[in-house]
């Protein structure tokens, strides 16, 4: 760290007078399912937000401001969606599924979901695994900059941060980064006819990266830290207590540290290499602390270390034909009461034929695990692109997500039974992208159909010490999601439109309901105008009725939900920026996930300046 | 079972009085909305079913009611009776009891207690009281176990409570008993308190004994096994059944959790002599008839699944065997828990995965299938009442 921050230092002391050279132009089978750009990013005052209206993604957000939020992708679950950052995964293998919420966005160029499988020529075993992908780019420095950020407004927010990025020679580049949010995280909400106020879900949270690019002919190298620092109150469901009784006095502190390293490198015309590593240690300190009796409290202590590295090779054997071989070790050991701990192999070997219209991929993954699993995932993808307008696509696909910690030692015995849970996913797509002098238009429709075997599910056992996971359920899924969007440019004037609309229809064999959480019908819309340098966004969400159990009683139903948000963006000058955020607009009553009410109306102001 | 028989004699009068001020009432129902089964038939008249829904957590626990009269199920009987009592029952129902008029609910989570009006299901009381577990009561007042504000690991182990509740006036004392109590069984003058200590890291293996006329700590009797879990009287002995107890094993990477110690079901004598009955690997009891009626699992040790239902002569220990494969009784898939009917000896147990809703099966005295109702998520305890 201490060396990156002298790169840094080093870095602004030399002028900016070269552009990074941009060596990869990653080619691609077929493009990201959604993707948000580095514009929308820093509109969003969160990752969360910045992919909340993607097709077919469910946030899973237990609100608030230290709230854990997380994505499932056409209703296969979150722990079926990787996380990626710089092409390196960081879900781990006690939850799977990181929290969202603790990225730092501020930094990133694109945010890319994949629903199915990314599918670059030249990319690590494991982008070739998960049902579905989220994969973040972060940007690289372009010049000497100092950012200074704040943002503020509802819950108590207070969210400072600061940025420096540089450059050392022509082909090094830096940045670093602090900053902190803090929140009280309080809001009034309705629950059953009482008005009532979230308590205990305060946050603090600290943030520190760095990080350097190098860029040589024909290859590019980049190293990153991140250190988080968190102390947040869980304040658990909403149920009904007693008189003087409180809901929740829990309390969780994280610190994660991770380091991150990737290089590529063109070592021939035809041969590319791509090398990433991390390291990551994660602490996660959970106090259950007893509302009735405060001084009496349990600690449970997670510490989750990583590590992960990964080789490619790619080799463009002919015009039109591309291999490649992917090797990715990791392993993971988790110190608790019960440790554990798992070592992964990935191979994939993938050939590629691009002859125009032509883009045809097929892949095969396989895992090997030390504590037993095997698995192997094919995958076929293609892509016609018989007009510049249009476009068609499909993937076949199977992938596997394997028992985690949790489930493995957590819940109780005939844990080690449990087989994988299995994904086959078929998906069909076309798109058609036009531009008309001022007008751009865009309309979009995927069609696919999941299946998943052996879903894992606990069940209790017959008591409160014993809860078991089973193999338990086979579940079928399909989906269509289409969006439209069109636009507008005449000089300083812009506005636009995009709407999604999206059908899931996902049942487990021989039940006549959905499965919970997951709506038949959801939609968004995203309205823009600008003018000159103001910028304004209306976006609604509309979610339809939702079960939390296969049970047709009414507790078990979720209403119908529908927000809108409005963010006002003023460019001042070329170094100030401000923003004005204010979400739920109607003051919507509504709830995620069961007894986790969401905040009402809020407010978020944001100044950037840049020196 | 206990509860009812404790019932049968002390509401005969009730039973007239009550049928006295229905004669129109055929169902005693009426104003209620209820689903067609293909329950009841000759059962006596207000012979009814409570059953309790614990609820897929964080939902609140829901109380049916299987009416023997006119075969219908009233789903969430509380909210039908309580339309203004918007935050229902509450979380997690975890036992029930009848005392006199009233139906007696204690919700763990809530730290309450309900008391319903046993004929309208109107809300008479919301008893404040820590993280309440089991409720019994000898007539005169409502014994509740309570973990007291004890959490899982906790690095202070705290001892339970035992609260004796005035049921006119729901003013309460309590007594000291050990780690983490749960089932409760009156014999003789005593009280027997079943202490699991499910929370701390070493289990608890005592009954705490209570004097009920003094409500004196009277004194504890220790068993051979630990991690107690539910309690009948019958023989003149109480009948505890335990949840088991797990260990882990390392195997390589891989650490292996296997059952250390199976669920078990003990005779305990109030001279303290207790007797572990062989063969039995059960945590679900009931009582009719002198005999325990026990669901668990006879594969428990090596990991299998072999569901069965132990009946056990209390008099004598004698167990009877019943594997559910190759009978009706296959059909249930996750017994949650078991009664008896004592008016006939038919079984009825609950099938609950917690995944969705629920089934009650009930089978004849010869394992027969008679009938199956769908109740609420995570059905886990039921008691008949007649009024």
């Amino acid at each position: 760290m201490l060396a990156a921050l002298v790169a840094i230092f080093l870095a602004s002391q030399v002028p900016d007078t070269l552009d990074a050279s941009v060596v990869s132009a990653a080619r691609h089978i077929s493009p990201p399912t959604e993707s948000a750009s580095r514009e929308t990013i820093r509109r969003s005052p969160s990752l969360a937000d910045a992919i909340r209206d993607f097709s077919g993604v469910q946030l899973r957000d237990y609100g608030g401001a230290g709230g854990l939020k997380t994505v499932n992708v056409r209703s296969l679950g979150s722990a079926h969606t990787a996380i990626f950052l710089d092409g390196v995964p960081i879900d781990n293998a006690q939850n799977l599924q990181p929290d969202l919420g603790r990225i730092d966005a501020d930094d990133l160029e694109a945010v890319e979901l994949y629903a199915g499988q990314k599918s670059e020529l030249l990319q690590s075993a494991r982008e070739y695994g998960s049902a579905s992908s989220l994969h973040m780019k972060t940007a690289v420095p372009k010049g000497r900059k100092t950012a200074f950020r704040l943002r503020g407004g509802s819950f108590g927010t207070f969210s400072p941060s600061v940025s420096h990025e540089g450059r050392i020679g022509r082909r090094i580049t830096a940045r670093g980064r602090l900053g902190a949010d803090i929140a009280d995280g309080t809001y009034p909400f309705r629950y059953k006819d009482s008005l009532m106020r979230r308590e205990n879900s305060d946050i603090r949270a600290f943030r520190a990266s760095a990080g350097m690019w190098y860029t040589p002919d024909n290859g590019r190298y980049e190293l990153s830290l991140r250190y988080y620092d968190s102390e947040r109150g869980i304040p658990g469901p909403v149920i009904k207590k007693s008189a003087d009784h409180p809901l929740s006095l829990d309390r969780q502190a994280d610190r994660n540290l991770s380091v991150q390293a990737s290089g590529e490198q063109q070592l021939s015309p035809s041969l590319r290499l791509l090398a990433r590593a991390r390291y990551s240690r994660d602490v996660l300190e959970y106090v259950d602390v007893s509302e009735l009796a405060p001084s009496v409290s349990a600690l449970w202590k997670y510490e989750l270390q990583s590590a992960y590295l990964s080789t490619s090779l790619g080799w463009q054997a002919k015009d039109w034909l591309h291999l490649g071989a992917a090797v990715d070790a990791q392993a993971e050991k988790l110190a608790y009461d019960v440790p554990a701990s798992r070592r992964s192999l990935f191979t994939a070997l993938s050939a590629a034929v691009l002859k125009d219209p032509w883009r045809v991929s097929a892949a095969l993954q396989g895992q090997v695990t030390s504590d037993g699993y095997r698995f192997l995932s094919p995958s076929l993808i293609l892509d016609w692109h018989p007009r510049e307008d249009w476009e068609f696509g499909g993937i076949i696909k199977r992938s596997c997500r394997l028992p985690s910690f949790n489930d493995l030692y957590y819940t109780n015995v005939t844990a080690r039974n449990l087989r994988p849970e299995q994904v086959w996913q078929f998906t069909a797509r076309w798109c058609w992208d036009r531009t008309y002098e001022n007008w751009h238009f865009r309309c979009r429709e995927e069609l696919y159909h999941n299946r998943v075997k052996d879903k894992l599910i606990a069940v209790p056992s017959g008591s409160l010490f014993r809860w078991s996971m089973y193999n338990l359920a086979d579940v079928s899924v399909w989906g269509d999601e289409i969006s439209a969007q069109a636009s507008w440019f005449s000089g300083p004037l812009a506005a636009g439109i995009t709407a999604r609309y999206s059908f899931q229809w996902a049942r487990e064999d021989g039940s006549s309901m959905q499965i919970p959480y997951i709506p038949l019908h959801s939609a968004s819309f995203n309205i823009f105008g600008r003018w000159d340098s103001l910028r304004l966004d209306i976006r609604g969400f509309l979610t339809g009725s939702r079960v939390t159990a296969a049970s047709s009683r009414p507790e078990y139903h979720i209403a119908p939900w529908t927000t809108w948000d409005a963010s006002l963006g003023w460019t001042v000058s070329e170094r100030t920026r401000l923003t004005l955020d204010v979400r739920n607009i109607l003051n919507e009553q509504y709830e995620i996930v069961r007894q986790y009410p969401m905040p009402g109306i809020n407010f978020l102001a944001g100044i950037v300046i840049e020196i | 079972m206990k509860k009812l028989s404790l019932l049968v004699f002390s509401l005969t009068i009730i039973i007239a009085a009550a049928s006295c001020s229905k004669v129109e009432n055929a169902s005693g129902m009426e104003g209620f909305t209820g689903i067609q089964t293909e329950a009841g038939d000759s059962a006596p008249a207000g012979t009814k079913l409570l059953i309790l829904n614990e609820g897929a957590y964080p939902n609140a626990s829901t109380l049916d009611v299987l009416n023997f009269s006119d075969g219908k199920l009233y789903a969430d009987i509380f909210k039908q009776a309580n339309p203004s009592e918007k935050q229902g029952l509450g979380n997690t129902g975890n036992d029930l009891e009848i005392i006199g008029n009233t139906i007696w609910l204690t919700m763990n989570a809530s730290d309450e207690i309900i008391v319903l009006n046993a004929f309208n299901y109107k809300l008479i009381a919301s008893i404040s009281i820590d993280s309440p577990r089991s409720i019994i009561t000898d007539g005169k007042y409502a014994y509740v176990t309570s973990y007291s504000g004890a959490v899982y690991g906790g690095s202070t182990p705290v001892l339970g409570m035992l609260y004796r509740i005035n049921t006119s006036d729901y003013t309460f004392t309590q007594v000291q008993v050990g780690f983490q109590p749960d089932g409760l069984a009156i014999l003789d003058g005593k009280l027997y308190v079943a202490n699991s200590g499910g929370f701390n890291a070493i289990h608890d293996n005592r009954v705490s004994v209570i004097n009920l006329e003094s409500f004196q700590w009277d004194k504890d009797i220790v068993l051979p096994v630990t991690n107690l879990n539910m309690m009948r009287a019958a023989s003149g002995k109480v009948w505890v059944s335990t949840y088991g107890e797990s260990t882990w094993t390392q195997d390589g990477d891989t650490w292996i959790q296997s059952v250390s110690a199976p669920m078990a079901l003990v005779s305990v004598s109030p001279d303290g002599t207790s007797n572990v009955i062989p063969g039995v690997h059960a945590d679900k009891i009931t009582a009719n008839n002198g005999i325990i009626y026990a669901i668990g699992n006879d594969k428990e040790m090596t990991g299998g699944y072999d569901t069965c239902l132990y009946k056990v002569d209390s008099a004598t220990s004698k167990v009877e065997t019943v594997h559910f494969s190759g009978t009706d009784l296959a059909r249930v898939g996750y017994p949650y828990c078991i009664l008896v009917n004592p008016d006939n000896g038919e079984i009825i147990i609950a099938d609950a995965n917690f995944k969705g809703d629920s089934t009650l099966w009930c089978f004849t005295k010869d394992y027969k299938y008679k009938w199956s109702v769908t109740t609420g998520v995570g059905t886990g305890h039921l008691l008949m009442y007649r009024m």
